[in-house]
């Protein structure tokens, strides 16, 4: 599926800010996994899943991602070896997996830590008081249009999209093709219409796999341009794609 | 206006005509020269120490919270100042025709995080957190002056170290960086984690504020 070139008309910028931690700390959030005792098999497999995604969607990836692959990868056939006949490696715990899982550890405290100054910081946008500065003008943020959503979940919902499609791709021609600028003015034509829209009712009739990537391009670009927000009701659950203020 | 004057009346009068917020020191300030100028009544609070404004401006500030008026009395980074109840957001947005909040995203808050806790801190120690680069956010946050440059690290190439700034404690509503929750625990970890990794006595994990240029950087803490 990785032959399939998309981007030759529209290249979506949306820079993704989000690393290989916040995948990972996505990944064990959603399986309820122990981030203590990782099972690294399933993780790893699942982390390539969605690089592998990413890479087909031609997003940015930062080379973090690479990297935390290669981590992973290392983690997982140094588990595979008995304790004594690992390599010495230098100032290496007697879990490989130790390491990552402090790093999780403390990024999760400052995950933490950022969501306190958010609820802060809304509280904060009701208080109004004599004297008061302007408020801090935030210029329009790339990627803020995601709400609560994290790309991942925009990405896992793809993914299963794009999974359930069964289509006969191969006798197709390349004619009739869709491209992300035309997928840009339906989307909007939608929300118009409706202001709310879930993100399966997107997907609902199109036609092949590349239809759905341009699509999910289109509506990456439409986040980053802050033309619709995304949202999901609870941790995990349907994403809905709705109009911004300005939009 | 017979009636005996308190400390308390005078204080909140004078909080809420000023055009900003005052100190404690500023108020006392303006009573040892009032009674100067003025004489007469005005001498009654001419002694006030610093521990009576408190000591008054905590009551004032309990009986806002009893009554309940719209407003609070509210000690920030600048000093005390009336500000409006929070639940009545809607309408003061609306009569100010401040427009929708501008929000930060979870990328710009989380690196705002790591500095507020580990400042002063050099780019390449949040990125080790966050295990992205952060180039792009910290540019953001340098506009936004919710952050600045406050000194060089020791390391080589000398790295700039990033801190936060005042405008950082008022997007907040915080009145220093001591106030953030947690402060002493992610300093902790963080000294656990300097004797895991160098296997050297951890220093105090007191006062992340502190001085300029700690070798902060040294805990293994690349990827």
């Amino acid at each position: 599926m990785s032959q399939l070139v998309v981007q030759d008309d529209y290249k979506v910028q949306l820079e993704i800010f989000e690393g290989p931690l916040d995948l990972l700390l996505y990944l064990i959030k959603r399986d309820e996994l122990d981030i203590y005792n990782i099972p690294i098999e399933s993780v790893t497999t699942q982390y390539m899943e969605y690089l592998s995604v990413m890479k087909l969607l031609d997003l940015n990836i930062a080379g973090e991602f690479i990297v935390m692959a290669a981590t992973l990868m290392m983690i997982k056939s140094r588990m595979l070896l008995p304790v004594d006949e690992r390599p010495d490696l230098e100032e290496e715990e007697e879990d490989p997996r130790w390491e990552l899982v402090w790093q999780l550890i403390e990024y999760k405290k400052f995950k933490e830590a950022a969501a306190h100054l958010q609820q802060r910081e809304y509280m904060q946008e009701n208080i109004f008081g004599r004297g008061a500065e302007p408020q801090v003008s935030v210029e329009p943020e790339p990627g803020v249009g995601l709400g609560d959503v994290s790309i991942f979940d925009l990405i896992a919902a793809f993914n299963e999209t794009f999974k359930r499609v069964k289509v006969v791709e191969f006798g197709e021609i390349v004619d009739d093709r869709y491209t992300v600028v035309d997928k840009i003015e339906h989307i909007l034509g939608t929300i118009r219409e409706r202001q709310q829209v879930p993100f399966s009712r997107l997907f609902a009739d199109v036609a092949s796999r590349y239809e759905i990537i341009c699509t999910f391009l289109a509506l990456l670009e439409l986040i980053r341009l802050r033309q619709v927000e995304a949202h999901q009701e609870g941790d995990f659950g349907e994403i809905v794609i709705g109009k911004t203020a300005e939009g | 206006m017979e009636t005996q004057v308190e400390l308390k009346q005078v204080l909140g009068a004078i909080i809420f005509a000023a055009r900003q917020p005052l100190t404690v020191g500023a108020m006392r300030k303006i009573l040892q020269e009032t009674a100067q100028e003025c004489g007469e009544e005005a001498t009654a609070f001419a002694t006030a120490r610093e521990s009576d404004i408190k000591e008054a401006l905590g009551r004032l500030r309990t009986e806002c919270e009893e009554r309940r008026p719209g407003f609070d009395l509210v000690e920030s980074a600048e000093g005390f100042r009336f500000q409006s109840d929070p639940s009545a957001g809607l309408w003061v947005r609306h009569m100010l025709d401040v427009g929708k909040p501008t929000r930060l995203s979870r990328p710009a808050l989380e690196t705002l995080a790591i500095i507020a806790y580990r400042q002063p801190i050099a780019r390449a120690e949040i990125e080790g957190v966050r295990g992205v680069t952060v180039d792009h956010v910290l540019r953001m946050l340098m506009e936004m002056q919710l952050i600045k440059i406050v000194g060089r690290s020791e390391l080589p190439g000398r790295p700039m170290l990033y801190g936060t700034t005042q405008v950082f404690l008022e997007h907040f509503g915080l009145k220093s960086v001591k106030d953030l929750p947690g402060i002493g625990e992610l300093a902790r970890m963080d000294a656990q984690r300097t004797k895991a990794g160098a296997a050297e006595p951890a220093p105090a994990a007191e006062a992340p504020a502190g001085g300029a240029a700690p070798a902060a950087t040294e805990g293994g803490e690349s990827q």
